[in-house]
């Protein structure tokens, strides 16, 4: 019963990770786009703590969900936030 | 243990750049040619005890399938000499060349390219390759961008782009090798692979194929090169012509020839370099800056190398090796004179350098000697490479390789059109305007000079380099003598 | 019409990759032979070294000269950032002082900036011991200044002595490397001695190497968001 549960949960942070980053690709304003990859990079390091690996969970928590979003806000700022036509 | 200070000794000044600008500013410009006039030494040291047996060098003190290895062969410490003599040639250049921007940076990460470089030709690990193989793409992305004019941070964004969905790729295919075989030495992934029939083997090899067909600059992987290589400053784009594409080609001939050694997989990348050939010299010839039709040179070249090193023989295979150091010379001198040339008459299109040769002799005189060598004609090296491969491709005797060399002398027609147009340009047209003679300051003519000498030396007794091409080109193809060696 | 191909592209694409990547032994019990790296690596990884978290033993001493490339990379990045900003002007006082921070962010940055840099600090020392080390250390510390940035504009960033931390821990990093040559036999061999297990000081070189790369790794980011932030695009 519980291996079927983690399975279930496995397989929905999976497919909320494809969304967000569908998501990513697909929005036009810039800051909402940054938010999503910073979804999907969370996403994947709960995924990482679920296979066991909680040394690559820490490593893709900190960089991927806080450093380089912060990054891209900082360039977001300072270029333009909407992406046009 | 000597082949680990050829990569550490680069690696450390560089750590090291920083602290060294506290005490001077102008010092940062003599360590790359103190640290390749090092690596220099060492590989003319090492090369001839590595021609009878290949050292292994272990790392971390372990023995090879557990741990990570350099294996020092003639192909390996001959391609480790080749770039510290070209680095060397063009780090005298830089000294007197490069003089605004962030200039400890700049030779910073000339170092570290360098370091890049000679790791992945020294290493017998395949993620080791990848890590030295981006060592090597991610400070030439930095290079390309060093000047921070407009043109040059857009062409380093496309490379930047295109690099690294291509090591992506890489990483996949690594991944994949990894999941099948639990190891991560190309010797005990050759010795398994032959054992192993399935269609995520092809994956893995299409993947690595291209993501290191990137940097290699083959045929549909090449939109980045022109745009990179005539953007960069002059003596980047020589250092990155001259070695950084062989770099991409030597990781594609180690996975192909090492560690898969499939027979049929050859014919495909046969046919992959000579399309690389006919578009790189037919774009060449309707460039008109002079930095751009260079850069498609290099294109077209590249092609050559591959379909020479596809033909899988020891001879195909050393011919193929004599092209690569031809090219890399040739190349260096070319992209090196034309800096120059550019600087004096401030524009990069070619009839802005009309009649230029009264004005700079020896500049030109050693641009000519270049262009002369790359399209092929007698007393030079690259006589003796186009040489050897028509007589590799030929000696098969068949009708598939007679139509092809054939092709390849159509392209050499047009790389000879689109070189004796520059020749022409020099030498024979009048100046538009009077361009002041300024001369070419020593630290640009000496490494210039000595490179032609280099040509002109090995064109005349290309004898020299025969014994260490056949053990290279054994050292490429003989898998089972590759195995035996590392694994004992 | 277009988007119909590309979909249709896209699915023959990922049902060839299916196809292939089936055949691939993904989680399966490859590394059970006991000749495998992995299965060497998880026997033997704690005697050997001393290190009690593996994956640190596998990342500094087995596969150290990865390591070492990992940290150069992450060292060009930061200095071709800076030499392409070379060029930039910096931001003008008076654009900053328009958007300054709020007085509750800004105590409470004040107040949180020593503590995020604690804890970065435990995981880099603690990385023999527990999952984490230098390279995560060193990203944590590197947010905490991204937070004294975003939070308290007038502390400002000392880039020299950044600078000199970095350049100090990468060569630390290359000098024990040497060192190992000289007393050991090979390149960042572990030539210290192995200490008792689950001790601070255990492990031999491990814990130093690791602290090198989180000094290392946090000055760099540091100085990569200070570029970022400071210099007009």
């Amino acid at each position: 019963m519980e291996e079927s549960l983690e399975q279930i949960l496995e397989l929905s942070l999976t497919l909320l990770m494809l969304g967000g980053a569908v998501c990513a690709c697909v929005f036009k304003d810039l800051l909402n786009a940054v938010i999503a990859a910073a979804f999907v990079s969370l996403m994947a390091a709960i995924l990482f703590y679920f296979l066991q690996a909680p040394d690559v969970a820490m490593a893709e928590a900190s960089i991927g969900a806080a450093l380089t979003t912060a990054i891209f806000v900082i360039a977001i700022k300072k270029t333009k936030r909407v992406e046009e036509e | 243990m000597v082949a680990v200070l050829l990569i550490i000794v680069p690696l450390g000044l560089a750590f090291a750049m920083p602290l060294f600008n506290f005490v001077s500013k102008r010092i940062a410009a003599y360590l790359p040619i103190a640290a390749m006039v090092c690596n220099l030494i060492l590989s003319i040291l090492l090369l001839p005890s590595v021609m009878e047996n290949t050292r292994i060098v272990i790392l971390g003190g372990l023995p090879p399938p557990l741990g990570i290895h350099l294996v020092a062969g003639p192909l390996g410490v001959g391609l480790s000499g080749l770039i510290s003599l070209v680095g060397l040639a063009v780090s005298i250049y830089a000294w007197g060349y490069i003089k605004q921007g962030a200039q400890d940076k700049y030779h910073a990460l000339y170092l570290l390219l360098l370091s890049g470089a000679t790791g992945a030709v020294l290493t017998g690990d395949l993620f080791n390759l990848f890590v030295f193989y981006e060592i090597l793409c991610i400070s030439s992305y930095a290079l390309v961008a060093y000047l921070g004019d407009r043109n040059g941070v857009e062409s380093a964004v496309k490379y930047l782009i295109q690099g690294s969905v291509g090591s992506g790729l890489i990483l996949v295919g690594i991944a994949i090798l990894y999941g099948m075989f639990g190891t991560l030495n190309m010797a005990q992934i050759a010795i398994h692979i032959d054992n192993v029939d399935s269609p995520a083997l092809f994956l893995a090899l299409v993947l690595l194929v291209t993501g290191f067909g990137v940097e290699a600059a083959i045929f549909p992987l090449n939109a980045w090169l022109p745009d990179a290589h005539s953007s960069a400053p002059s003596s980047i784009s020589a250092i990155l012509s001259g070695i950084a594409i062989k770099v991409g080609i030597y990781a594609v001939a180690r996975v192909l020839f090492t560690i898969f050694g499939v027979a049929v997989v050859f014919q495909y990348v046969l046919l992959l370099g000579l399309a690389t050939l006919l578009i790189g010299e037919i774009c060449a010839f309707s460039q008109d800056n002079i930095k751009r039709m260079l850069a498609y040179s290099s294109v077209g070249q590249v092609g050559l190398i591959v379909f020479a090193m596809c033909i899988a023989t020891p001879d195909g295979v050393g011919a193929g090796l004599l092209q690569l150091v031809s090219h890399a010379l040739s190349k260096a001198v070319l992209f090196l004179g034309v800096g120059y040339l550019v600087a004096r008459s401030g524009s990069m299109s070619l009839s802005s350098l009309n009649g230029i040769g009264k004005r700079m002799p020896v500049v030109c005189f050693a641009c000519v000697v270049a262009a002369f060598s790359l399209v092929g004609l007698p007393p030079f090296v690259g006589f003796a490479g186009k040489f050897l491969i028509v007589r590799a491709a030929l000696a098969g005797k068949s009708i598939f390789f007679t139509v092809l060399i054939g092709i390849v002398f159509l392209a050499t027609v047009v790389e000879g059109a689109y070189f004796f147009r520059m020749v022409q340009t020099l030498y024979f047209k009048d100046a538009k305007r009077q361009i002041e003679y300024k001369k070419v300051p020593a630290s640009a003519s000496i490494p210039i000079m000595a490179l032609v000498v280099f040509i002109v030396a090995l064109g005349v007794y290309p004898d020299v380099l025969l014994p260490y091409l056949k053990s290279a080109a054994a050292d490429l193809l003989n898998k089972a003598g590759y195995i035996k060696e590392v694994l004992g | 019409m277009r988007i119909l191909i590309s979909c249709v592209l896209l699915v023959i694409l990922s049902l060839g990759l299916v196809f292939a990547l089936e055949q691939a032994p993904f989680g399966s019990n490859q590394i059970d032979n006991a000749d495998k790296p992995g299965r060497f690596y998880l026997n033997q990884g704690m005697e050997k070294t001393g290190a009690a978290n593996v994956v640190t033993s596998v990342v500094v001493t087995y596969r150290g000269f990865d390591t070492l490339g990992e940290v150069t990379i992450l060292f060009i990045a930061a200095i071709g950032l800076g030499a392409v900003f070379h060029s930039r002007k910096k931001v003008k006082r008076y654009e900053k002082e328009k958007q300054s921070a709020s007085l509750i962010l800004q105590t409470g940055c004040r107040f949180l900036f020593p503590l995020i840099v604690l804890f970065g600090t435990y995981v880099f020392i603690h990385g023999h011991l527990s999952p984490g080390g230098g390279f995560q250390g060193g990203v944590i510390i590197a947010s905490a200044f991204l937070l004294l940035f975003l939070g308290c504009e007038e502390k400002k960033i000392p880039m020299k002595s950044m600078n000199t931390v970095e350049s100090l821990a990468g060569i630390i990093f290359v000098g024990i490397g040497l060192a190992g040559l000289y007393w050991g036999e090979s390149f960042l061999e572990n030539f210290l001695p192995r200490g008792m297990d689950y001790m601070l000081l255990s492990g031999g070189v491990i814990p130093i190497i690791y602290i090198a790369i989180g000094f290392k790794v946090g000055a760099e980011l540091a100085g990569i968001v200070a570029g970022l932030i400071e210099r007009n695009p």
